[in-house]
């Protein structure tokens, strides 16, 4: 293992230390990065797709990608956004090919324990509500107002202009709050 | 990642109870598995896709090398062209111990030495 890999652990290591350590062949390493970064792109991805049952297997397939093509990242300095990157892209390929996921979200529904704490109901509601917004937009609305990221980064991982992620933005949020019957 | 305070949406908004609502557990071991079994099975298939590349073109170096031999066998004779045999045949032997010793996938390696999980 190269000297990247010796890490010391008991302190964070940086996203470049982990970087390096896994391109050096240490799964361990792999293994946190996955750890540091599978709620929040899961998080992203549940809002994203429409079925939320994709949303792991996508998310599965994200870090997959991310492995192979780990080489291909300049520096692990900007890690989040270039998983992030694959997640939105992997989102939208996967959107068209998962007509299948219909049925298995309503199979995998049906499996799912029927009690209905506050916080599944606001949690279905959310969705719902997600789902009647453009792919986009639905993209825009999860990074900017449910994980808190800038416009000017979002933009750069959905690759469109920022004012495009601004008025995605916008128009998402009031759009929700018009679903959920809130007011901002 | 750098933030922008001005440029960055809050979620202290109404919508922010049912985002929390969403919220993933921070760390699913099971996820993390699953992804490191799926990577173990990428490595093998990389693995052994190259190591079929290699073992043919292995097999069209020695069709193109059949006929040089046939004219080396004639300007040696016989002797030297069974060292060579020989020596042929160890070549892939070595090869074939080689890819015998390597023959399981790579598992996950956690190497859990200097580098540990916690």
């Amino acid at each position: 293992m190269a000297d990247a890999g010796a890490t010391d652990m008991t302190t964070e290591p940086t996203d470049a230390a982990l970087v390096a350590a896994a391109r050096s062949g240490s799964d361990a390493a792999f293994a946190r990065i996955v750890d540091r970064y599978q709620a929040p792109v899961r998080s992203f991805l549940r809002r994203v797709c429409v079925y939320e049952s994709d949303a792991d297997d996508i998310a599965q397939e994200v870090f997959l990608a991310a492995w192979t093509r780990l080489r291909l990242l300049d520096t692990g300095e900007r890690l989040k956004s270039w998983l992030f990157g694959i997640a939105w892209r992997q989102a939208k390929m996967t959107a068209r090919s998962m007509a299948r996921s219909r049925n298995r979200d309503q199979a995998w529904h049906a499996h799912q324990p029927q009690a209905e704490t506050p916080n599944r109901e606001m949690h279905l509601a959310m969705q719902q509500a997600l789902a009647q917004l453009p792919e986009d937009q639905r993209a825009a609305v999860a990074l900017c107002l449910a994980g808190g990221w800038t416009h000017q980064d979002a933009s750069d991982v959905l690759e469109m202009p920022l004012g495009t992620v601004k008025s995605h933005v916008s128009r998402g949020r009031a759009r929700l709050e018009e679903i959920l019957g809130v007011s901002g | 990642m750098t933030r922008e305070p001005e440029n960055m949406e809050s979620r202290t908004d109404a919508l922010s109870a049912f985002f929390e609502a969403g919220e993933v557990a921070p760390v699913d071991p099971g996820f993390r598995i699953a992804v490191m079994e799926a990577v173990a099975r990428r490595r093998f298939r990389l693995g052994l896709a190259i190591r079929t590349g290699v073992l043919a073109l292995l097999v069209i170096l020695a069709g193109l090398l059949i006929p040089v031999v046939d004219q080396l066998a004639t300007a040696l004779g016989a002797p030297l062209l069974e060292i060579l045999v020989l020596v042929l045949l160890a070549v892939l032997g070595a090869f074939a111990a080689q890819a015998w010793l390597q023959r399981h996938p790579d598992l996950p390696r956690l190497k859990l030495g200097r580098l540990r999980l916690r």
